[in-house]
């Protein structure tokens, strides 16, 4: 497989989304392809980084309330 | 009571059981919109807009999938029509393409150990965050679905009504270009001298 094709599965490589013969086809090209080894590496690297900005938060009480009481001011129709 | 029977609890106009539901889900939808949007304002509109469409639905929910992927594919949708009326300046679908196709072609460093990759690097994440929200809308949402949320390929084209190859696509895509915004950083740390 030439890189072009290669980086095409990266993704589903990263996922898991592969057939074993093509995992292996992809371990074996990276092992010997610097540039190709470097985009899985720095792509992993950047979902990775991505992970970090983001972080989960309760909800603001104020905003609760609101909620529940949008909702049930729909209750008796 | 589990989702499933608090859902045909709810659907007979046990409002309590519908309480019930918004609990154990909203924390997970209003930091979905927290994600997508960005700020609390819009976080809570799209969290509102969710359970009152959630609420006038629910006779027409038939349990096809999950109660919870039910919800995130209405707030989703809420989310993309504030993503697309935001400012921020996106960039094309065909540079997004040129950005992934193109990529095996460049010379490439491996910046997987370089000293400036570090969490505490500032400026490294306001590169990432911005090249994040220029993606273009669907590729955002699906971005933050997946490599944030961790829902599954299948879960996304349920959501939002995509095949599953065009979700492995824009995954794809959304990472390469993201990548490639934090190379060009890295390219320009390592011709200056600094650090
Ligand atoms: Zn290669």
């Amino acid at each position: 497989m030439k890189c072009r094709e290669i980086i095409k599965l990266l993704s589903e490589y990263i996922d898991r989304e592969i057939e074993k013969e093509e995992r292996e086809i992809i371990e074996k090209h990276i092992k010997l392809c610097k540039r190709c080894e470097s985009i899985l590496h720095t792509t992993e690297k950047t979902i990775f980084f991505s992970r970090t900005l983001y972080k989960n938060e309760k909800i603001p009480k104020k905003i609760e309330k609101s909620l529940f009481y949008q909702i049930r001011i729909r209750y008796k129709k | 009571m589990n989702e499933l029977e608090l859902v045909e609890r709810a659907k007979t106009g046990d409002t309590k059981a519908f309480e019930e539901l918004v609990k154990l889900t909203q924390e997970k939808i209003y930091n979905l919109g927290l994600k997508i949007l960005g700020n609390r304002d819009d976080a809570a509109d799209i969290l509102q807009e969710t359970y009152i469409k959630a609420y006038e639905n629910l006779p027409k929910f038939e349990g096809k999938s999950s109660f919870s992927t039910w919800l995130y594919r209405i707030a989703t949708n809420f989310a993309l029509m504030k993503l697309r009326k935001e400012k921020y300046k996106k960039i094309s679908i065909d540079e997004i393409k040129k950005s992934s196709d193109e990529n095996y072609k460049l010379e490439i460093s491996d910046w997987s150990n370089s000293p400036y990759f570090q969490y505490r690097n500032e400026e490294l994440k306001e590169i990432l965050n911005n090249a994040i929200n220029s993606l273009p809308p669907k590729y955002k949402t699906i971005f933050i679905l997946h490599d944030i949320e961790g829902l599954s390929i299948g879960e996304i084209s349920e959501i939002l009504s995509l095949s599953i190859p065009t979700v492995k696509t824009r995954i794809h895509r959304s990472r390469l270009f993201l990548r490639e915004k934090l190379s060009e950083y890295f390219k320009k740390k390592g011709n200056s001298n600094e650090m």
